[in-house]
């Protein structure tokens, strides 16, 4: 009877998993591919799984060393350095000579094949034909060309695309004989090349050739409506233009004329990575030949138009009549690989800042040396390693401190404790086990150094002299801690001033006896609590835009300058309270209507018949009683907006060069932005916690002063 | 007290009232306008109006191979931001009584605790928690996600509780020990009834939390059949590339029962959140 | 029934103490009322014997049986409160039964005892509101419901009338007077209101700063009371209370004091020594002539039944009942 049972196990297809982050078509078309294969044999059942783009790299870096992830992932080469040195990657079999030229190059690590190239992206020129008949061929054609195509004032440019993100810029740097790593391999920026490609963008800037703060949303955009004449722009572009009614086409991106040399934009490869934690090896190994095999390539480019990495797919008659995809591949000969070295990710935050400088109009030379000076800062050297047994020490009078204190604040037992204990205890339990272990694990990570290569060194408390120290800034400078300590101090008084103001002052209208309507009103203005506050800041950041924002139309509506929000420290800052105000306003405000319907009627009464003016009402009747009720609302608030990443994140992102950073995106930064830091950034958030938790005690002690006063 | 309001302040404080809820919906008008509009752009024009409309974004959302499979990861969603609610609320409602009405060693430390644990950085432990996770054989479920939010939502829940806890006269408690009441009894029988405001306010402040997150979620959740609402309109935001037709109309989708919740609570809300009361 | 007990009973709250060294005896069936001034820890005491607060020292016993290790619930006592606290959530029914369906009484039981309350306290056409709809007399009944229908052995009342008009006041002082006559139940009851200690004690136990003063039948600390304190304390309006020195004169002692020389009893206590007399202005009339005090009129108050006049005797002033 068991025997046809175990057949079954026997027979049944083997589950080959992969993680990818493909949209729409390119989904539709692996999906296809990975039925056909399920179809080709019976041995394994390969299944996809879609995971968002932003948590993929954290998730396979959590998941593959704890046995959880795919057998294979999809994943852009930029991480694979990380991921090799870390051991996460299984090298591949021989490969055949199939692809591109570059393609399997890039994939290769210290001299291992670790992924298989399935496609590539680049960058490269998008024109509207009705505008300019032929592209540009070099930088002079299309300086000679621009004046006629750009009218700032009417929202017309000559070129359109994200001026201020350094992967954009990257095809000038070169162009002009700028590097990114100096001979040695470590990563630099100042080079006379780099000077003269920030010189060459500052100056389509301040022709008003290019729009200001481009975001990708805002080239769309421009080129869809025929505002932007050329786009730099890759391969997703084509998805994002009108299906119909524009006459575009592709060409390669101009060669820079000062150089002769063609702008050499990044190359990306899409590969296909084996998990070396993959339980079936043979299985994840037939799936990715078959996935990266011509046939398949050949499929995913007719269906999905996906630069492929293939070189046969390109004779196929269908795809070689694609002018789109010809077009790119032509402009990948003159692509550079961009390095998966995970150095490089030290990169691109000094660069940013120092292109975003240029772009504002500061001396190029000098946002370059600025530029320099926080690449260096960035890529100080690990704390010394450290023996232990100073640290221990440090930590076991900590301890004792602790033990002794907790002991001396609960002298007095009483009787009725245990049944107290047990009240508390449900939460206690589940706060310890998944609140207090993260956190005493991130205190722990925060005495250790850890490695490219994914390794943990002991640096005892290293990382926090290094923080305190201000190692790589004078105190005073912005991007030292205690600059963003400050930053962080004004932000989160600056907001909760707002808050309780705002709100305080909406729910005194509210219940205000003549207002009409107030129950609508209460629910509109209730609103922006509802809504995610990660869509909401997007919204926010596209409201500020120096060109296209709307509180910069309403600015010029009212005969006033437009403000470049995010160029400056006090306007960038601004913005960022604005959009935490308005997220924040209504908790306030809920609350104070909540203590005002508490307020006893006679109180007014009996104020109004001694003569107060509604303002002494206010003065001496409301505002004596909703202080102490606000009071934990306030302290709350305050917390929350100490740690409020989303807003700094998704508006200013710490524009202008980190100066609006607050000490939590900090953290993230150099967690998750630079070079995996992680006991540094976890120094950095037990800082913040002890900054926190200082104020917590002081707010408690407030809180206690009035429960005992009550 | 019936004195009549002269007109400028009604004036101005109309006009006040209406601004201030024309700013507060400008931007709210910008995500329904970007869903309504056909195509995938990110439209920077300052009217916040759609100059076509077109339901096609929602319709692609429950569309056949859609990343959201919508009703599926709506129920998700639902069941995670529910559970979390009544978990979340369980736990700390017991320990904001005590917290409020017994008197114990370690009180005001444990207080303090709570109020702590609010501020570590939760961006950081997402690695520390997918570790305990995975110990606890709870990857991959909903369950595990539940036990993370409810965790984290205990510390704030405890604190609204308790500020209204502070508020109940603690005579009822003190009558209903002497009329023969343990303290269990004192809490399910006289505290908790009274609080009612105040358990729907922190409840759907737990629901909140949950239903919105997606960054835990997606770290933790390997299964595309458990994902929940926020994972998959994440997918919407790729590497180079935003859908913004589809975000936005998975946003509005997320939030509509977020606005019918608060619609529905709006009485407890007013009166659930006083967070420590004029009583004190 | 039972009687209480409290033997050197004592609590501290922090370094102050609040209640000192307390002994009482209250009989089986007695209404013993706690007055003094307001922080004088007749509320604690009252607290002290319920269980809500632990006794820092000393014994509390209730019918023969040591309670003051035990939790409220098992002292058998009920209270009722100043702000009568209510159940706002529960109707009138609900929160007369609340005590008896917490010690699991049966259905019909519960029902019985919540009706003869009801009855009793004129509340039955009230069983189905909730506080909030009561007026504050009606309130104040229901909690003196919730009491009765436990029939605990003894009653608390932490000053029951005291957010009451003095109208109604006055009416349910006599509701009261008559329910304790009726029922029977030991009571302590705490007021600062002399009216309310006068009418309604068996025995007064007046406390000032935590400790007790004296005990006694009302008449007997009316008309004996202890030290300056209780004298100025009980009646209204006050005593008149004159600083005199005993002397012997002619033969007879005299207290001689700023304006007067009165006779006192022979050996009533020895001569030279520093006395304080205490006079009720109720214990003094208005001659014309040949009066024991004589002064000048100073003010003069009418209430219509009666008048009082403020007479200056010397440096003191004197009030006497026209």
């Amino acid at each position: 009877m068991l025997a046809p049972l175990l057949a079954v196990l026997l027979t049944a297809p083997r589950p080959v998993t992969l993680w990818h982050s493909y949209r729409a078509q390119e989904a539709e078309a692996l999906q296809a591919l990975a039925d056909a294969f399920n179809r080709s044999q019976s041995r394994y059942a390969l299944t996809l799984l879609a995971i968002p783009y932003d948590a993929m790299a954290a998730k396979v870096s959590a998941a593959i060393p704890r046995g959880h992830g795919p057998d294979l992932f999809i994943f852009a080469h930029e991480r694979l350095g990380g991921w090799a040195e870390a051991g996460l990657l299984a090298p591949a079999a021989s490969l055949p000579d199939v692809f591109l030229p570059g393609m399997a190059e890039a994939l290769a690590w210290r001299g291992r094949q670790l992924g298989l190239p399935l496609a590539f992206k680049t960058l490269a020129l998008f024109y509207n034909r009705a505008l300019v008949a032929s592209p540009p061929r070099t930088t002079d054609e299309l300086l000679a060309l621009a004046p006629a195509l750009s009218d700032p004032a009417a929202g017309r440019f000559a070129l359109a695309y994200q001026s201020g993100d350094f992967y954009y810029h990257v095809p000038w740097l070169l162009g002009f004989g700028g590097a990114i790593f100096d001979p040695a391999g470590r990563p630099e920026l100042d080079t006379p090349g780099a000077v003269a490609s920030l010189r060459f963008v500052a100056r389509l800037a301040r022709r008003g050739f290019i729009p200001q703060e481009a975001s990708s949303a805002l080239v769309t955009q421009l080129f869809a409506q025929g505002k932007a004449a050329l786009a730099v722009n890759g391969p997703w572009f084509v998805g994002e233009l009108p299906p119909a009614g524009l006459p575009w086409a592709v060409a390669p991106l101009p060669i820079v004329s000062a150089t002769g040399q063609p702008a050499r934009p990044f190359l990306t490869v899409e590969a296909l990575f084996r998990s070396a934690r993959a339980p079936d090896p043979e299985g994840a190994r037939a799936a990715a030949d078959f996935l990266v095999s011509d046939a398949s390539a050949l499929a995913r480019a007719r269906t999905a138009r996906q630069l492929v990495a293939n070189r046969a797919a390109y004779e196929d008659p269908e795809v070689a009549s694609d002018p789109v995809l010809t077009a790119f591949r032509a402009a990948a000969r003159d692509a550079v690989p961009m390095s998966s070295s995970p150095a490089m990710e030290l990169l691109w935050e000094p660069a940013q800042t120092a292109l975003r400088a240029a772009l504002r109009g500061d001396d190029p030379a000098a946002a370059l040396a600025a530029g320099e000076r926080q690449l260096r800062a960035l890529s100080l050297p690990p704390p010394p390693k450290a023996a232990p047994w100073a640290s221990l020490a440090v930590v076991l009078l900590a301890g004792v401190a602790i033990v002794l204190g907790w002991h001396r604040s609960g002298r007095v037992p009483e009787r009725g404790s245990a049944v107290a204990y047990a009240f508390v205890l449900p939460a206690a339990v589940a706060t310890v086990a998944l609140v207090l272990l993260p956190i005493l694990f991130s205190v722990g990570l925060s005495a250790f150094h850890h490695r490219p290569d994914g390794g943990y060194d002991f640096v005892g408390l290293g990382n926090f002299v290094d923080i305190l120290a201000s190692r790589g800034y004078a105190p005073a400078e912005p991007l030292s801690f205690y600059f963003t300590l400050g930053v962080t101090l004004l932000w989160t008084a600056v907001n909760v001033a707002l808050h309780v103001t705002l709100g305080v002052a909406l729910a005194l209208l509210l219940r205000a006896p003549w207002l009409r309507l107030s129950g609508v009103f209460r629910v509109l203005l209730i609103v922006p609590w509802a809504v995610p506050n990660y869509i909401t800041a997007l919204i926010w950041k596209g409201m500020f835009h120096r060109q296209f924002g709307a509180v910069n139309g309403l600015l010029r509506a009212l005969g006033l300058p437009s403000v470049a929000w995010f160029s400056h420290f006090a306007t960038s800052f601004a913005a960022d309270v604005c959009t935490n105000v308005w997220l924040g306003f209504p908790f306030m405000m809920v609350v104070t209507l909540g203590v005002l319907s508490a307020i006893p009627r006679e109180l007014y009464d009996a104020a109004a018949l001694d003569g107060a003016s509604p303002f002494q009402r206010f003065r001496h009747v409301t505002l004596p009683l909703l202080r102490p009720a606000l009071l934990p609302a306030v302290v709350l608030g305050g917390v929350w907006t100490f740690n409020m990443f989303n807003v700094i994140w998704l508006v200013s992102g710490g524009e202008p060069g980190g100066e609006t950073d607050i000490l939590i995106s900090q953290a993230y930064r150099w967690a998750f932005a630079r070079q995996a830091r992680y006991g540094y950034a976890a120094a950095y958030s037990v800082i913040l916690f002890l900054i926190l938790a200082a104020y917590a005690l002081f707010a408690q002690r407030l809180m206690a002063g009035r429960e005992a006063r009550a | 007290m019936t004195r009549r309001t002269s007109w400028p302040v009604l004036v101005l404080g109309h006009a006040a009232i209406v601004i201030a809820t024309a700013a507060t919906l400008y931007p709210v008008l910008w995500v329904v306008k970007m869903a309504l509009s056909p195509g995938q752009s990110f439209d920077a024009s300052p009217s916040p109006w759609p100059r076509v409309v077109s339901l096609q974004n929602f319709a692609d959302l429950w569309a056949p191979g859609s990343a959201m499979g919508l009703w599926r990861q709506l129920g998700n969603s639902l069941v995670v931001a529910l559970a979390t609610a009544a978990v979340g609320l369980a736990s700390s409602a017991t320990a904001a009584f005590a917290f409020s009405r017994l008197r114990f060693a370690g009180r005001q430390a444990s207080l303090t605790f709570f109020l702590a644990t609010q501020m570590f950085p939760g961006t950081m432990m997402a690695i520390p928690l997918y570790i305990l996770l995975d110990d606890l054989g709870l990857l991959d479920t909903l369950t595990g996600l539940v036990l993370v939010y409810s965790t984290t939502a205990v510390p704030f829940c405890v604190f609204s509780l308790k500020g209204y806890l502070d508020t109940i006269p603690r005579e009822l408690d003190e009558a209903a020990r002497i009329d023969g009441a343990s303290s269990w009894a004192v809490f399910t029988r006289v505290v908790l009834p009274l609080a009612r405001p105040a358990l729907a306010v922190t409840a759907l402040f737990a629901f909140l939390s949950a239903w919105n997150e997606y960054i835990l979620a997606a770290t933790f959740l390997g299964d595309a059949r458990t994902f929940t609402l926020p994972v998959a309109l994440q997918q919407y935001v790729g590497e180079y590339h935003t859908e913004w037709g589809h975000f936005a109309a998975g946003a509005i989708v997320v939030s509509i029962p977020v606005m019918l919740l608060f619609f529905a609570l709006q009485k407890q809300l007013v009166s659930g959140l006083t967070a420590g009361g004029v009583k004190g | 029934m039972a009687t209480v007990e409290l033997k050197g009973l004592g609590k501290t709250i922090g370094q102050t103490p609040i209640v000192r060294d307390v002994d009482l005896a209250i009989g089986d069936g007695e209404m013993l009322v706690l007055v003094g001034p307001s922080g004088c820890g007749k509320t604690t005491l009252l607290r002290l014997v319920s269980g809500l607060e632990e006794a820092g020292a000393g014994e509390i016993w209730i019918g023969g049986r040591r309670v003051d290790r035990l939790p409220p619930a098992r002292r058998d006592v009920a209270m009722v409160f100043q702000s009568y606290a209510l159940y706002p959530h529960m109707t009138v029914r609900e929160n007369l039964a609340f005590g008896l369906t917490l010690r699991k009484l049966p259905r019909a039981e519960i029902d019985s005892r919540v009706e003869e309350a009801a009855a009793l306290l004129e509340l039955t056409a009230l069983l189905s509101r909730r506080p909030r709809q009561l007026s504050g007399g009606q309130r104040q009944r229901v909690a003196m419901g919730r009491a009765i229908v436990r029939r605990p052995a003894v009653f608390l009342f932490d000053e029951p009338l005291s957010n009451l008009d003095a109208a109604l006041r006055a009416q349910v002082r006599v509701q009261l007077q008559q329910l304790h006559r009726r029922l029977g139940t030991t009571s302590i009851y705490v007021t600062h209101d002399q009216v309310e200690a006068m009418t309604l004690a068996d025995r007064i136990a007046v406390l000032r700063a935590g400790e007790l003063q004296q005990v006694g039948r009302p008449l007997d600390l009316y008309r004996q009371p202890a030290n300056r304190f209780v004298a100025g304390f009980l009646g209204s309006p006050a005593m008149n209370v004159l600083p005199a020195t005993a002397r012997g004169q002619g033969g007879e002692l005299r207290a001689v004091g700023d304006g007067f020389a009165l006779p006192l009893p022979a050996g009533a206590v020895a001569p030279g020594r520093e006395l304080l007399l205490g006079v009720r202005p109720h214990d003094l009339s208005l001659v014309l002539e040949g009066g024991a005090l004589s002064g000048l009129v100073e003010a003069v108050e009418i209430l219509g039944w009666e008048a009082f006049v403020q007479l200056r005797v010397g440096g003191n002033a004197v009030l006497v009942r026209a």
